[in-house]
């Protein structure tokens, strides 16, 4: 589903990835961690097509497309989602505006009709449910007003919304009491499909007690130094980052 | 409306002079007096209402209007004034309009201006309230290479209330300004100022708001804001807020930013599916949305919206 190859990424003249590969494919969960400014964000971005990163070697390919020719939004029309690490407010727009927008711009990407408002509307109810969202957020701003945890929680709402085929979760546990996590965390479980697929940024194994990954790849400076299965996670925890760097 | 009382037929008696300011006549009124070949009046009888919103279209064959809207203690009105796009043959428009509110009168006035053709379009308003009454300033510059509004509001009456509101999209080398000018003689009046300009191009805006608080005027409660986004490299804003306060229990604040659309807002959006141009034209509608939300007539702020929408088009 998603193969990177030897990714090089600098951001304003420093390199950060230096040489990652990575390979992804449909029903697996792979959680990538790390110390900070190992490049786990960094790699968010280049995958999703944020600006301000410059690739100057390597190459990302997603069934069969060259994912970083894409622009922003054809990435998401292929299937790709990004949970941000800082979820944007956005005043004056709504959620049922945006979601519907979100819905109906990837179905037109992807040749299909729009949503009826009326199963549209179904859709967000149900799903609102699912991360044990109030109704009224269906008619409040976007991320307006929103507690740390709420705007977590919409993160994984907008997921279940968009239903993605490859779902990046950035630091989706940070900030967040161990309700919410368990909440987010179920979310995501429960939007998993054998063919679908999600990349679980961390730095802590905590999440990892909920969402269980298939792989474990720790990240340090700039490409992945070991992968292991769920109990390197475990390792990691216990020994801390310092053992891998030797 | 039936009757006119006589004492709206005079001119006013110095608006701002209660407040011991800025002379409230300046010589650039005097020739937009001595220019005047047009006006309207407008005045609303004790405890009326008026059951339809006064559209006053502005045509573009006249240099100067002089425009008076008197409004008897307890009446209610909504006014809306529009700078439709003309073909007339005068460079420039220069009004004049001087508004009485009496006690607990209620106005709403909506300055709609998309001139275009004018090259030059400059508004001036002088407001006195009395007490208890409220008035509400929406402007729209949607277009016009020149337009420039101001607003000079004394708050003469206790618990009188003054809010504006203003919005500018300006392109190619266009220039919106706005000056606000309130004064609070009085205790216990409220105000507030929130004005929102977006500029591309090489096109200029200006926002010089300020608010005087005299020292008989306690319990004052007085905001501004000024928020403008800076679509261009070339594009220029100029801000100037002032405070002058006199009283020493009131509360007061003001605001100015300019900025740049927000990257991470964009991405966000584009992240979610939204093509750029769609998710550049939501963020700035979004910007720009409270400046507008209270014009209680949906059709108006269609009408806003879509310009601005066709604006954004041009200019993404």
């Amino acid at each position: 589903m998603l193969s990177v190859r030897n990714l090089h990424v600098s951001v304003a003249g420093n390199k950060i990835l230096k040489g990652l590969n990575l390979e992804v494919r449909a029903g697996e969960i792979h959680a990538v961690m790390g110390p900070n400014g190992a490049g786990k964000s960094t790699l968010a971005s280049v995958l999703t097509g944020r600006e301000g990163y410059e690739v100057t070697d390597g190459e990302v390919w997603f069934e069969g497309n060259d994912l970083l020719a894409l622009s922003p939004e054809e990435r998401a029309g292929k299937g790709i989602f990004l949970s941000f690490q800082y979820p944007v407010e956005i005043p004056g727009v709504s959620m049922a505006n945006f979601m519907k927008m979100a819905v109906n711009e990837q179905r037109k990407y992807r040749g299909l009709p729009p949503l009826s408002a009326a199963e549209f509307l179904k859709q967000m109810r149900e799903k609102a449910k699912l991360l044990e969202l109030d109704a009224s957020l269906i008619s409040r701003s976007v991320n307006e007003g929103f507690s740390g945890g709420e705007k977590k929680r919409n993160e994984i709402f907008q997921m279940a919304m968009l239903e993605p085929a490859l779902a990046i979760l950035d630091e989706t546990d940070s900030g967040l009491d161990i309700d919410a996590l368990r909440i987010v965390a179920g979310g995501v479980t429960s939007l998993k499909k054998p063919d679908n697929a999600a990349i679980v940024i961390t730095h802590y194994q905590r999440l990892l007690d909920y969402i269980v990954p298939d792989f474990v790849h720790v990240l340090a400076d700039g490409h992945i130094v070991k992968t292991g299965g769920k109990e390197l996670a475990l390792e990691l925890e216990e020994k801390g980052y310092e053992w891998l760097a030797d | 409306m039936n009757g006119l009382p006589i004492d709206a037929l005079l001119p006013p008696a110095h608006p701002l002079k209660a407040g011991g300011n800025e002379p409230p006549y300046t010589r650039n009124d005097g020739i937009r007096l001595g220019m005047a070949d047009n006006g309207f009046m407008l005045c609303t009888p004790e405890k009326t209402k008026a059951a339809q919103p006064v559209r006053i279209i502005r045509t573009s064959d006249h240099n100067a209007c002089n425009n008076i809207i008197t409004m008897e203690a307890e009446s209610c009105a909504d006014v809306l004034l529009v700078y439709p796009r003309l073909s007339g043959k005068i460079s420039g428009n220069n009004d004049l309009t001087e508004i009485h509110l009496k006690e607990n009168a209620v106005l709403n006035l909506i300055f709609l201006q998309d001139t275009e053709s004018i090259p030059r379009l400059q508004t001036k308003t002088v407001v006195r309230q009395a007490s208890g009454s409220r008035m509400t300033v929406h402007y729209a510059t949607l277009s016009g290479e020149y337009v420039r509004n101001e607003l000079h509001v004394n708050l003469d009456g206790s618990h009188a209330e003054h809010q504006a509101y203003g919005l500018a999209f300006t392109e190619g080398s266009e220039y919106a300004g706005y000056e606000v000018q309130i004064t609070h003689t009085s205790p216990e009046c409220r105000s507030n100022q929130l004005f929102k300009q977006i500029l591309s191009g090489t096109s200029t805006g200006s926002f010089s708001g300020k608010v005087t608080v005299n020292r008989n005027a306690q319990k004052t409660a007085a905001y501004q804001r000024s928020s403008n986004i800076l679509l261009d490299l070339k594009a220029k804003m100029t801000i100037l807020p002032h405070l002058e306060i006199y009283a020493d229990d009131v509360k007061c604040s003001h605001g100015a930013t300019v900025g740049q659309l927000n990257n991470e807002a964009l991405f966000y959006l584009r992240s979610r599916g939204i093509g750029k141009i769609e998710a550049k034209k939501i963020l700035l509608l979004s910007f720009l949305e409270e400046t507008i939300k209270n014009i209680k007539y949906q059709y108006i702020k269609d009408k806003i919206t879509q310009k601005l929408i066709q604006k954004m088009e041009k200019n993404h």
